[in-house]
This record gives structure tokens, sequence and C-alpha cells, in this order.
């Protein structure tokens, strides 16, 4: 029961590991994903956009996997000063541990503006409370309970997302998914950057790598977790725009969301599906939540080699003031379209050069 | 003896907590007036409005458009249920009726006639008036309730030839006409003059791309209601510009979505009746373009049985007879496809057919090019057409 | 610039509103160590005094003098005043040495006493060519020659002896010879072995443990020839001493475990540890918890199937209740009929229970929550007919769902405490004309009778006791998260049991294996039971020494 959550016991194994980036990955952008892929592209060709950042991410992953594996057992926060010395390792792991702390915000800010359609009339910060309490019981526990929670609630968000988003087929229409590079590759690519965005999760194995207990196989995990987002996006871009089409989508602020809403199963016991569908996501939107708060968390304690449990409490309202910034609804997608942003120098960037830097000075072990 | 008061108010903090976090937005179902069907129909104020009109109760507003809507299942006394059953002959419904000129504001209305506010979440139909629909455009319209979280965007919208809100009563007893409407969709496998349904976000999606579209038509006559033909909306306005009838509508059917039931009737040459029902058909738009000259060829095919035959004396199902009943029953559709051509292209000049799609779909570039006013481009683009029917078999007697 | 970054410093209320969310889960954490504290101080590992009262009679090493009148004397001035303690003086027959035979009434089998103690001291005593011999070797004769019990024990002072008598055993003091002879009669009333009441099984073996710790350790043996089978003893309480004993398998069960559960036992300190329910509480992790950290069976066969994958067994004397431990969460929805039946059934029973527990947990919190939250997630004609039936329902569905399930839970305690034969009538007779009762006054919705016959029903596949439980308390949580916040408070209660869950451990088995991590060997006997011959492994969980299951 001890809060040792750095101690050699609390190891995850490699499925662990995958799932923690699988559900890192799938949180709120799931809803927003095919309108601002329609938005960028204009285009039902997004699938593919898709596909081609799923290879990027792949490779940066690849990039993160080679630069911790160097150095076993330690997270970013401990290995930094090594490559860097102490005075830049302290502003990469700042700015690394302010990343997490606003998708964290950012994930609680979306948490709370979907919960209008589950409950009308109840004040957003009670909502937020309960569902931030609940995180900080779990990340108490440390990261072996972190990840078993993800395991346990990955098969039945997966498998609910699943059942619900191909009940949908429908209304499922192929010809809104016609003509496949009618309009040439160049949309295409401008779809590209919105998707990137959503797959920012890939990033924790740089806290991650340090507690799998068979650090071999980090690559196999790393390809595991992003291959299973990349198929649920497929599947859901596919299908939103197959049921709704792109012009449909383009003015529904949460198209996944609508999707549900634009059919009715009769003769099951739930007709409607999109309460079910967004109460389930509530917990992939609290794994994303956790995951980022241990991380932030986490880098506060081992930079400043602390006690972990005083910086979770710490940062619970910090995380919250930084939700509550945003005015409006516009400002929390633009919130989120920066944050995609930064995501894709500090972590597509900065990872290689530090893996430069540490194979010219030579420091970490040479990866067997 | 500190640390027990500090115990205690510890407990008392978390009790509060929850008794003021408790039931915030609960509102129990029965609390609630459910409505099932929306009526919008061009502004005709009810008797009650003019009556408490004319004490002085109203607020600023320009009567554009009337809100009717149906509310189920209206309050019962619990104490009825006691007495015989069968004498009531309750209606199982409400219709609610107000005007004004904004949605949301002739909803909040409601509030301060009834006790139980209106939630949305079981709106099954809207159907609008051809007469609002012709002066304002859907996009206007239909703003709010596409707007509105409560409302599903699988609710299905229907327009009417005359004013809505009477397709949405009944003298039936038992009858809840929205689910009645809504329910009718689902007989398309039994005849080709129903479209399919249209839901709200289907209609979002065709105003969003600003093609012309179709709504089916519901026409009423003594509180009763039929499917009947299917009015049309024009892309660049949205608003109403004529209907197709129900022959037209068949012709429609061939080419523009999968007919699986029907009944094609025609006379033999003889005079007597013969009827078809087809049971399963593939039809196809093939968009042709060479240089600037777009055209479009419809391929129809259609497998089905012959279901009535009126000959007398009986003419045995021989393999000539069913040739050319055949012939007889393709040319039949071929009139009927070139009824809807002519009507589509000379006489309402929109495309409701989805040949756009179609052109999208092969010829993207040509699409993009001609797409801007693509209506007009379409009325003057020729079209050719193939029928091929096969009866396959002829029910269970074969005399 | 400046009046736009204003804009974004928080209001008084945000702050507010940020202090308490960190308040609150601080003061939690404050009161849950105060709790955890004073549960741990009030089981301290040492008692506040060291007293156990050694012996009121102050015999502690007093010797037995061979005087037999002085010794006979100080044996009546120890229990002489106890109403159950007989003292038997005879001559043995042949010498003029006089005997006293001790015992207590009811503990000890007086016909053993009869035909193996005085029948041989009185009737046939010491044949002529002994005498002389007899008194030089006294204690040696007596024990070689004259007694024909097989268990006589020696003793040289009155503690013992007198401890042993109050045990059961027989006393013989003998004039002339300085030993006490403690003579093993002890015979206490115990039941036949019967079918276990609250783990009833249409297949399987009928016999259950009785209170009497040598029959159950006498099953367990009886089980079959088991070489590897270890029966450690412990003697445990301070006043009262109670036997306990571990058992597991010796090469399969983990040392580390072994080790871990006989230090925790050995920490044990209480006057009388009553029944296993004693020893779970005190030896379990997690006292806060709702969820029971070691199974307990009536069942012998139970009992060997845990050993056998590798899992320790604590039986208490004077309990037909047996602890195996440790358990997961899995494994208290499964049943021994499982692994009875032929795999397809017992799947199909395995997942159907499964059902029934989320069903038991979720049932009106979900009733709830749809009714007062979410009525656009019913289906309309549903919606419709709900409305019709709840309208002139007095109460919001909280309230009314709380009343049903209050009047089942008192009608399910109820029928516990009446006799066996009206105990099911009164269920059946009082939930039928409560519920009708109510739905006629119009109390509750039909709807809602429904929903809680469901929970009751299902609540009442569960296999383990004492699990059900857990589920009928977590129910009552459920359904008050679903009153505040709707579905998304189900959502919330699920993830908190699950945070709960991953949490806790078992003997330091996390309570949540083998559902995860992701391992597919013990996936096997799971949702699924898949056929024994696939089921080769013991468990990893447990991490057993010996592996193979087919060893």
């Amino acid at each position: 029961m001890s809060g040792t959550s750095n101690s050699q016991k609390d190891q995850i194994t490699t499925s662990q590991t995958a799932v923690m980036v699988i559900n890192y990955m799938l949180g709120a952008g799931i809803l927003t994903l095919p309108r601002t892929m329609v938005e960028a592209a204009k285009t039902p060709d997004v699938w593919i956009s898709i596909l081609i950042s799923g290879t990027i991410i792949l490779a940066s992953g690849w990039i993160i996997v080679k630069l911790c594996s160097r150095f076993q057992g330690q997270t970013l926060f401990q290995f930094l000063p090594e490559i860097t010395g102490r005075a830049i390792a302290m502003l990469i792991s700042i700015l690394v541990i302010s990343y997490f702390l606003a998708i964290s915000a950012f994930e609680i800010r979306i948490m709370a503006e979907t919960g209008f359609y589950l409950l009308e009339g109840t004040p957003s910060w009670a909502i937020v409370m309960t569902f931030m309490w609940i995180g900080l019981y779990l990340i108490l526990g440390g990261v072996s309970c972190l990840s078993r929670l993800y395991e346990i609630i990955l098969p039945i968000t997966l498998v609910f997302f699943l059942i619900a988003i191909l009940l949908s087929s429908r209304i499922f229409d192929i010809d809104h998914l016609r003509p496949v590079l009618g309009s040439g590759i160049t949309p295409v690519l401008k779809g590209i950057k919105p998707s990137l965005l959503s797959f920012t999760g890939y990033e924790i194995m740089l806290v991650a790598l340090a507690y799998m207990k068979n650090q071999g196989k980090a690559n196999k995990a790393m390809i595991a977790g992003v291959t299973v987002p990349v198929v649920i996006y497929l599947i859901t871009v596919i299908m939103v725009i197959g049921g709704l089409s792109i012009n449909g989508l383009e003015k529904r602020t949460w198209p996944t969301l609508d999707l549900m809403r634009s059919f009715e199963v009769q003769g099951l016991i739930f007709e409607r599906f999109e309460s079910l569908l967004l109460v389930i996501w509530i917990m992939q939107i609290f794994s994303t939540f956790t995951v980022t708060h241990y991380a932030a968390s986490l880098g506060w304690s081992q930079m400043f080699n602390r006690n972990f449990r005083p910086f979770v409490f710490a940062m619970l309202p910090v995380i919250y003031l930084i939700a509550m910034v945003p005015k409006d609804i516009n400002q929390v997608f633009n919130l989120g379209d920066m944050f995609g942003n930064v995501s894709v120098y500090l972590f597509g960037g900065v990872p290689l050069i530090l893996l430069f830097v540490s194979i010219l000075r030579k420091k970490g072990a040479k990866p067997e | 003896m500190k640390r027990y008061l500090l115990f205690v108010l510890r407990i008392a903090v978390a009790v509060s907590l929850v008794l003021n976090t408790g039931c915030w937005s609960s509102n129990e179902i029965e609390d609630l007036s459910v409505y099932v069907g929306l009526a919008l129909d061009v502004a005709q104020e009810s008797k009650f409005e003019q009556g408490i009109e004319k004490q002085g109760a109203s607020y600023p507003k320009h009567n554009m458009l009337t809100a009717t809507v149906q509310i189920v299942p209206p309050v019962t006394g619990k104490g009825q249920k006691q007495g015989g059953t069968s004498s009531e002959q309750a209606t199982t419904y409400i219709n609610e009726k107000l005007t004004g000129d904004s949605l949301i504001q002739i909803f909040r209305q409601f509030a301060l006639r009834r006790d139980r506010p209106l939630i949305g979440h079981h709106l099954k139909v809207i159907v609008v008036s051809s007469e609002l629909a012709k002066r304002y455009s859907l996009e206007q319209i239909f703003d709010f309730v596409l707007r509105d979280n409560d409302i599903r965007p699988s609710c299905l919208v229907l327009v009417s030839h005359r004013n809505a809100f009477e397709s949405l009563s009944t003298s039936e007893p038992g009858e809840i006409p929205a689910i009645y409407l809504a329910g009718l969709v689902k007989n398309r496998y039994r005849s080709n003059k129903i479209i399919p349904p249209v839901s709200l976000i289907k209609l979002d999606s065709r105003m969003q791309s600003g093609s012309s579209f179709l709504l089916q038509n519901v026409i009423t006559s003594e509180n009763e209601h039929k499917f009947s033909g299917a009015g049309i909306f024009k892309g660049s306005t949205k608003k109403w510009i004529g209907e197709l009838n129900e022959f037209d509508l068949e012709g429609l059917s061939w080419f523009s979505f999968d007919v699986i039931g029907g009944a094609v009737k025609t006379y033999a040459h003889e005079g007597y009746t013969i009827t078809y029902e087809p049971k399963r058909s593939n039809s196809k738009i093939i968009p042709k373009v060479q240089g600037d000259d777009i055209s479009f060829h419809i391929k129809v095919s259609s497998e089905g049985s012959l279901m009535e035959d009126w000959s007398f004396p009986e003419i045995p199902s021989s393999e000539e007879y069913m040739r050319e009943l055949e012939k007889l029953f393709e040319k039949q559709v071929n009139k009927q496809i070139q009824q809807v051509l002519y009507k589509m292209q000379h006489v309402y000049r929109v495309d409701v057919g989805g040949f756009n799609e179609q052109l999208r779909i092969k010829y993207p570039k040509v699409w993009n090019r001609v797409k801007e006013d693509w209506d007009e481009t379409f009325s003057s683009i020729p079209i050719t057409y193939e029928v091929d029917m096969n009866i396959t078999d002829f029910g269970s007697s074969n005399d | 610039m400046w009046s736009i970054l204003m804009t974004f410093i928080p209001s008084w209320k945000l702050i507010a509103q940020a202090f308490l969310l960190l308040a609150v889960p601080v003061l939690m954490i404050l009161m849950s160590k105060v709790i955890r504290k004073s549960v741990v101080n009030t089981f301290a590992l040492k008692p506040d005094s060291p007293s156990p009262p050694e012996t009121e009679i102050g015999l502690a090493n007093v010797p037995i003098t061979g005087t037999y009148d002085s010794d006979i004397v100080t044996v009546r001035n120890a229990i002489g005043d106890q109403a159950d303690v007989l003292i038997r003086e005879i001559v043995i027959s042949g010498t003029e040495t006089r005997v006293a035979i001790v015992f207590l009434e009811g503990l000890t089998d007086s016909d053993l006493i009869d035909s193996h103690l005085i029948t041989p001291l009185i009737h046939r005593g010491v044949p002529e060519e002994d005498r002389s011999s007899f008194h030089d070797s006294l204690s040696a004769y007596l024990t070689e020659r004259l007694i024909p019990a097989s268990d006589i024990k020696k003793s040289s002072d009155f503690q013992a002896l007198v401890e042993g008598i109050l045990f059961g055993q027989t006393g013989v003091l003998v004039e002339g010879l300085q030993e006490v002879l403690l003579i093993g009669t002890a015979k206490g009333k115990s039941r036949s072995l019967e079918e276990p009441m609250s783990e009833a099984l249409l297949r399987g073996p009928r016999t259950g443990f009785t209170e009497r710790i040598s029959d159950n350790t006498g099953l367990l043996r009886r089980h079959g020839e088991n070489g590897s089978l270890t029966l450690t003893k412990f003697q445990i309480g301070s006043r009262v001493k109670k036997i306990l004993i571990l058992a597991y398998m010796r090469d399969i069960a983990d040392p580390n475990l072994v080790d871990e559960v006989t230090s925790r036992i050995q920490r044990i300190d209480i006057d009388d540890p009553i029944e296993s329910g004693y020893i779970e509480q005190l030896i379990e992790d997690n006292v806060l918890s709702p969820f029971q950290q070691m199974q307990n069976t009536e069942r012998p066969d139970r009992v060997i199937a845990g050993l056998l994958e590798g899992r320790v067994a604590i039986l208490l004397d004077g309990t037909p209740f047996a602890l195996v431990l440790p358990v997961t969460f899995s494994m208290l929805l499964q049943s021994p009929e499982d692994y009875y039946e032929r795999w397809l059934p017992g799947s199909f029973m395995r997942l159907l229970r499964f059902l029934a527990a989320l069903l038991a947990l979720l049932a009106p919190a979900l009733y709830i929550s749809f009714i007062s939250f979410h009525p656009g997630l019913i289906p309309t004609k549903l919606a419709l007919s709900i409305i019709e039936n709840r309208q002139g329902v007095p109460f919001p569905s909280f309230i009314e769902a709380l009343i049903m399930e209050i009047s089942i839970e008192i009608l399910r305690e109820a029928g516990i405490r009446l006799p066996k034969p009206i105990g099911p009538a009164m269920g059946i007779v009082g939930g039928l004309i409560i519920g009708d009762a109510a739905v006629n006054a119009g109390i509750v919705s039909p709807f809602l009778v429904i929903v809680v016959a469901v929970t009751a029903i299902s609540s009442f596949t569960i296999p383990v006791y004492s699990a059900g439980l857990t589920l009928r308390i977590l129910r009552f949580t459920g359904m008050f998260c679903a009153a505040t916040l709707g579905l998304f408070g189900v959502v919330m209660f699920f993830l908190l049991i699950c945070s709960h869950l991953v949490r806790l451990k078992s003997f330091g088995v996390p309570y949540v294996t083998p559902i995860v991590p992701y391992g597919f060997s013990d996936w096997k006997d799971l949702f699924v039971r898949v056929p024994l011959k696939i089921m080769k492994m013991r468990p990893v969980m447990f991490n057993a020494k010996d592996k193979d299951r087919r060893n």
C-alpha cells in the first residue's frame, strides 16, 4: 500500500505498456476527429491521411524507444541531465511536464463540455471534481495500478465502441466515400496534420518504458500501441463519413456522437447509442487524464528527487485551473490544436536531437 | 475530544456536500412532456392565442410560423384506472399549437402553459407544410432543430401538401399519428412510391451539399393520412418548388433507389390488367463525358413475378407469353421513367435523381467544373435509358 | 495586451473550486489514515498490558508429591469446585494402592474409562507373581501392563494435570507415584458430516466440514492418498487456546506465501478467535475494503481444489468454515460445479453468473439514471409505457428504488432468521404481497418491481455468500451515485470500484488477476472454463512451485 511507485517492484508487462499507449491515444480526440480532418482536407479521402500519419507516428515512436532503451530503467526526467546537462534538462523537463498537464486539462475540459449531453443543469465543477478525485485515488496506486485499470477498461470501451459504430452501418453509404482520390493527393496531405494531433500519446513511452519488465519488447508494445488506435480511427472516420457524408458532418460539433444519434436500432434494449457511447468514452477520457496527470506528477518528483505523492495532490488544482481557462468551446478546440502542434515538435523533433546527442556524446548503454 | 470534533466536522462537510449536490439535473420521466411529432405551418393563430391576445397576453413577435407539438401520453388521472377501462376512448396524444417567429422561443412558451417541460429526445417525425417551405428556406426553418441537443438527427422529415398540423391528428382511437407516420416509411418493401427515409442528418447533409432533394409528401383528408408523391426542394434556395406525384415517384424509383417491392400494372393488348411485382432490381446511372458534353445512360434490370393476370380465357404461362408480357412491363416502366425525367428536366429543372452523385464519383474533375450551376446544366443533358424486366416466377398458380 | 491577459486569470470562484478540489481528497486521505491507524491500534501486535491470566489456581511448578492424601487435596482445592469434575477413588485389586481418577463429565468417554481404566484396575488388578515387583516400577508397570489405553502421557506437576483434565483427559493419581498419568479419553460431541448449507451443489460431494478440527483435517487427508499435503498446527488465542491448522501442498504452494501467512497468523493477538471470520479480519490486507480478501468455504473439495492451485487454507477448531487464500475477484463467481459439469455448461453458467453479478450491482442504479436523468435513452415505446405506469407515483425514482430495495433486504434478512420451514414461504409471500400492494397503492411503479426482483434473483446466483453481501452493499452506493450524477455517476462508480480493485491485493496477489494483466494461460479459467484437457498448467498468479497440473 505504500506509495513508492518508483520502486523496482512496480513493473508492467509488454501488453500493459501497449494498452497504456492505446488508452492515452484514444481520448477526447475521437469525438471531433472526423470534423477536424474534413475541415482541413475537404475530401472524403481523409482515411488515407490517417494511414499516413499512423506511419509517421510509428517512426517517431521508434525514435523514442531507441532513445529510451539507451537508458535502461530510467525515465526521460532521469536521463535527460546525462545527455544535455542540468540546465537544458530542466528546461525540457518543464516543457514536457507542462505539456502533460495541458493535455490532462484539455481532456478534463472536453469532458466538462460534453457533459451537458448527459447532465444538463449539473455544474461542470461537480462533474469534473468527481472525475478528478477518482483519478487521484487511482494514481496514488502507482504505474502498475494504472496499467491494470487500463487493461480492464480497454476491452469494455472497444467492444461497446465497435458495436455502436458498426451498428451505424445501416446508414452507411459507400457513395459518400467515393471517389477515392477524386481531388488528388494534396487535400489528403492537408489532412495529415489534424490527424497527427489525435495520435499524441505515444510520448508516454518516454516514461513507461522505464517500468517495463521486458524492455527489449518496447518496440513491439509501441507498434501494437499505435496500430490499434490507427484501426479505431480508421473505422471511425470511414463510418462517420459513410454515414453522414462530408457535407453533413462538417457543421456538427461532435460528429462521432451525431453519427450515433442518426440511427435507431429497434428491438434492442437500447435504441439509442449516443449516451451509451459517451458514457463508455468517459472511461477513455479518464485513462488519458490519469496517465498525463501521473506523468506530470512523476516528472516533478523525479526532477526534484522527491516523494511522488505530494506532487499528485499539488497538480490537481493546477490542472483544474488550466482546464477552466478557455472561455468557450472554440478556444478549447484551438487550444487542442495548439497542443497537437507542440507535441509534433516536442515529441517528434526533440527526441531525435536527444538521440543524436546521446550517440555523439556516447551517453547511455548501447541497446543490444 | 478535539479529534472527535474534527471527525464530526469532516463527516458533516461530506454529508452536506452530498446533499447539496443531490439531484441537480434529475427530472423524473413522468414529469416531462415527451413530444414525438412536430408540425411546422405558416402562422395561423389558434383560438386560444387569439383569445389571450385580446386580453393583452402577448410578447413582441412576428407571426411567421405555427408549431404544433404532439405530446404523449396525456396525463390521465390515476383514479380512472379503477373504473371501466373500456368506456374511456380518450385520445392517446395531445396536440399543442403556438405561433411565433422563433422556434426555440415558441418551445419555451410551452413552459408558461404546461407544468411538465418538453423534451425532444423522442421526436420521431417533423412535418413541414409546403406553404411554409415555399416562403422560407428549410435551412432557416430547421436551424434550431439541427442545433438542439435533445432532438436526434435520426428524426424523420416529411412535407405535407396542406396544413402540417392536420397530419398529426387522427380519428382512430389509440393511434399516435407521429409514430404511425414514422412506421409508414418501413413499408418500402411493399411499395416503390416511398422514397428512402430522409432523416434530419440526411437533410442537413443534402442542404450542405447544395444539391436539390426530395422529401416524402403526406396528404391528409378526413383525419386520415397517405404518403403520396414527394416535395421537391431546390438546392440553391432550399425552398419547396413543386412536387412529384405517385406515378413520377415510381418512375424515379427505378433508377434512383433500388426497388424492392411495389407493383407495376399495365394493360395487355387485349385490354385486360396484368401486374408485375418486382422482387429486386438493379439500376445504374452511367455518366459519359466526351469533351465538354455530358450525357447519362440509365440501365435498369429487374427480377420479379407475375402476380396478377386478368386474361380470360386464362392464357397458360408459357415462355413466349412471359417474354411478351415482359415487353409490356418494360414499356410501362419506360413510360414512367420518361415522364419523371421530363418533369425533372423541363418542368422543375432540378436534379433529384442522383445524377450529380454519379458524375461526382466517376468524373470528379468534370463535376467540379459544373457543380456550381448543376440544376441548370442538368436540364439540358441528354439521358438515355434501357429497361430489362425478367419474370422469374408467376406465383403459386401457373395458368 | 494586459487586459487580454487579465481575462485569463481565473476568478475567485474558480480558485475556491480548485481549493475545494484539493482539500477534499486531502481530508479524505487523512481521515482514512486515522481510521486505519485506529484499526491497527485496536488490534495491536501486542496487547496493551501483557496479562494473560496464567493461573488463578497458583499451581505453577507445584510438583506432585506422591503422597496420595495431600495430592488429592491439592486437586480438590484447584478444581474440585467445578461442577463437572468427577473424582473417583478406587483401589487396585491385589494391592492396597489407592488411585484417584479425575475427569470431566461430558467431555470424556465414560465407557472408555469404565472398560479400560476401572475394569483392569479393580477387576483384574495385579496378579500374584507381580505384586512384589509392582511397587518398584510403579509407573512403568501401570502404563506397560495394566492400563490398555493408547494415549497415555505422564506429567509431574499439577499445572499440567489440571489443564489436561479441563481439556478432556482423564487424570490418574496413584498413591506413591510422583507422577500423574493423563489418559486421552476426550470425546466432544460432534455432529455428523452433512451437506453444507450455504454452498449447496447439485453435482459434487455432499460432505461439508464440521466444527471439529480433527474431523476436518481427516476429511482433507481422506480425500485421497497424498504425500504432499502439509498440515501445520498453530495454537492461537491468549485466553482460550484454539488449534489452527495451516494446510498447503508442500511441493506446490509458493513458500513465500506460506511464510507470509505464517507470520500473519503468529501476529494474531486475541483472547479467543471464535470463528474463522475473526482470523480473516485479523490477517486481511485492507480493512476498509468492501471486498473480502479470503474465501470462506465449508466444502472440502473446494479447499483441496484451492490447495492444488497453489493456494493455502486455514482451518480453525470450532467452525466448519475454512479460509482459502489468496483470493481474486474472479474466484468469487466460480462454483465447484463449473468444473464438475462438462465445460460447455460450466462456461455457460459462469458467464451467466458474471452477467447476474453485473445486474445485481448496477440494475437499480441504471433504472434510477434512466428514469431520472436520461429519458432519451429509453426506447420510445418503453418510455411511453413507463410514463403511463409512473403516473401518480409520488416519489422520485431514487426514493422509490430505495424503498423497494430496503424492503427486499429486510425480507431477506428476516428469511434467514425465521425457522427453516417458514423462511422461504415468508420470503415469497412477503415479496409478492409487498410488491403488489406497493404498486396498487401507487407508491412504486410496476417497472421498478421488475427491476428489483431481477436484482434480487441475480444476487442469489453468487456462489460465495460473502461476495453477495459485498454486492448488496455496493448496490446502494451505486444507487446514490446514480441519483446524484445519473449515468455519469454510474460510470464514476464503476471506475471507482475498478480503481479500488486494481489497488487491492490479497496476500500479494493483485485482486484483479487473472483478468489483467493479459495472460492467455490464466484466461482459460476465467469467463469460460475450457476443457480440462487444455487446462494443463496451474494458475500462474499463485506462483506455484510445480506449474504442471498433470504432476
